[in-house]
């Protein structure tokens, strides 16, 4: 129905990122899945989200932010993403980003390594540093 | 100047320098606290929805195979993450600590612990304590990474069963103040006292019927069946993923309570170090006063006499 809205918060350890309306936000689930959106009225759903982005559309506006691991909830027109670590592009700290890419790059290369954990770790990196070239 | 001046003299220096020191470690120690006070309110929220959905995960799962954290292993081997700080000039920060750790781990046959912090790690060696994992540096700045490797490493001696249960054991921060040594059992979890459980008391401090952490429900479920939601990719797969990040959260909180207990009780001790620095000046400055006055009327007396001498 055109109109509604859910009331969305996006949570982690360390502070509240967001905590507004939304006309619909797009995750990324870890599994199979891949990216859906979570329109007004979607069904009770709880989802696991894997490395990557949220997309948080408010009417005409639209917002992006990093959201590193967690859950959804949706229910009743409120939803909450609970993240290990989320942040807004314009937070995104480059320097560090691009360290992480090459440091987790070289690890790969090596032998013997926490081949997940390198690749995770990658993966986060890319994730930053595309979202914060996206909005340059 | 009399010798017993030039001493006076001299203590007053060294006493103010050491005042010195001990007004700047009250200052960082209150300013740090605060930090540590203002990280742990952010956490509020996190924690807060966490909770609630651990309960909603559990109505939903209650007629499944409970999963291996909510599973007793058949390991006897208790253990208990210990945190301590690195550094002392705290009170009784780490004595009353270590105190009620002693006694906890006298009620459990078989023990082992994860030590927190240089003081916890001697007090454990010397006592002989079996110590599986140990944690120094930085004791009074609590990091998201260092709690999710402390509760990996426990998580994974619980998975391994080499431990049965596992708790662990910190200072709370009850007020500027105070602090109160805590126990919070954290696996295995009982999944039919998260569905039952009404309030936070019975869920996580169940062991010694304590709220370690502030925990305030959430309007978020009401009204919710959790047999109607859709779980993606499923109901267990979630919780497996759940119950890890929420024993890495009580963690996190924990070294938060703990660092800012730490800088508290620095802080007080430090407080009460400047305060008696400042009573020993105020005694040395009178001293110093008496003898001064008191080389004086000797003077005067010695020079009236010479002068009455030569009349």
């Amino acid at each position: 129905m055109a109109g509604e809205k859910i009331s969305l918060k996006v949570i982690t350890p360390t502070r509240v990122l967001y905590d507004g309306e939304s006309t619909g936000f797009i995750v990324r689930t870890s599994g199979e899945v891949g990216q859906f959106m979570i329109l007004p009225n979607h069904a009770p759903i709880t989802a696991d989200i894997g490395l990557g982005t949220v997309l948080i559309r408010n009417g005409e506006e639209t917002r992006t932010a990093t959201v590193m691991g967690g859950y959804t909830v949706v229910a009743r027109n409120k939803a909450v993403i609970m993240a290990q670590a989320a942040e807004w592009p314009e937070e995104i700290d480059r320097d560090r980003a691009a360290q992480a890419k090459a440091r987790a790059e070289e690890r790969l290369r090596e032998e013997n390594v926490d081949y997940r954990r390198a690749e995770n770790a990658l993966k986060r990196a890319l994730i930053r540093l595309n979202l914060s070239d996206s909005v340059k | 100047m009399p010798n017993s001046m030039r001493d006076i003299k001299r203590r007053i220096k060294s006493v103010s320098s050491t005042r010195q020191i001990t007004h700047a470690m009250e200052l960082v120690a209150g300013a740090k606290m605060r930090g540590a006070r203002q990280l742990s309110e952010a956490r509020q929220a996190y924690t807060d929805y966490m909770i609630d959905t651990l309960h909603m995960m559990a109505k939903a799962l209650q007629k499944e195979e409970p999963n291996v954290y909510l599973r007793t292993n058949g390991c006897a081997k208790d253990l208990y993450i210990v945190l301590t700080s690195d550094k002392g000039l705290a009170g009784g920060f780490n004595s009353g600590l270590l105190k009620f750790a002693a006694e906890t781990l006298a009620k459990s046959p078989e023990h082992a612990v994860i030590v927190c912090g240089v003081k916890g790690l001697d007090f454990f060696r010397r006592t002989g304590t079996e110590i599986l994992d140990a944690f120094t540096g930085s004791s009074d700045t609590a990091s998201m990474s260092r709690a999710s490797v402390i509760g990996k490493r426990a998580m994974d001696l619980f998975l391994e069963r080499k431990a049965g249960r596992v708790g662990i054991i910190y200072n709370q921060f009850v007020s500027a103040i105070s602090q109160k040594p805590t126990l919070v059992h954290l696996l295995p979890l009982s999944n039919d006292e998260l569905a039952s459980a009404e309030d936070e008391i019975s869920l996580i401090g169940r062991e010694e019927g304590q709220k370690p952490v502030d925990y305030e429900r959430t309007d978020f479920f009401d009204g919710i069946d959790p047999s109607y939601m859709i779980f993606e990719p499923g109901a267990s797969y979630i919780a497996e993923k759940l119950i890890p990040s929420y024993v890495e959260n009580a963690v996190y909180g924990a070294l938060l309570e703990s660092a800012a207990g730490e800088l508290a009780a620095r802080r007080l001790a430090m407080e009460n170090a400047t305060d008696n620095a400042n009573e020993i000046i105020d005694a040395l400055e009178l001293a110093y006063n008496r003898a001064r006055q008191g080389a004086i009327t000797q003077e005067i007396t010695e020079i009236v006499s010479g002068a009455e001498a030569i009349k």
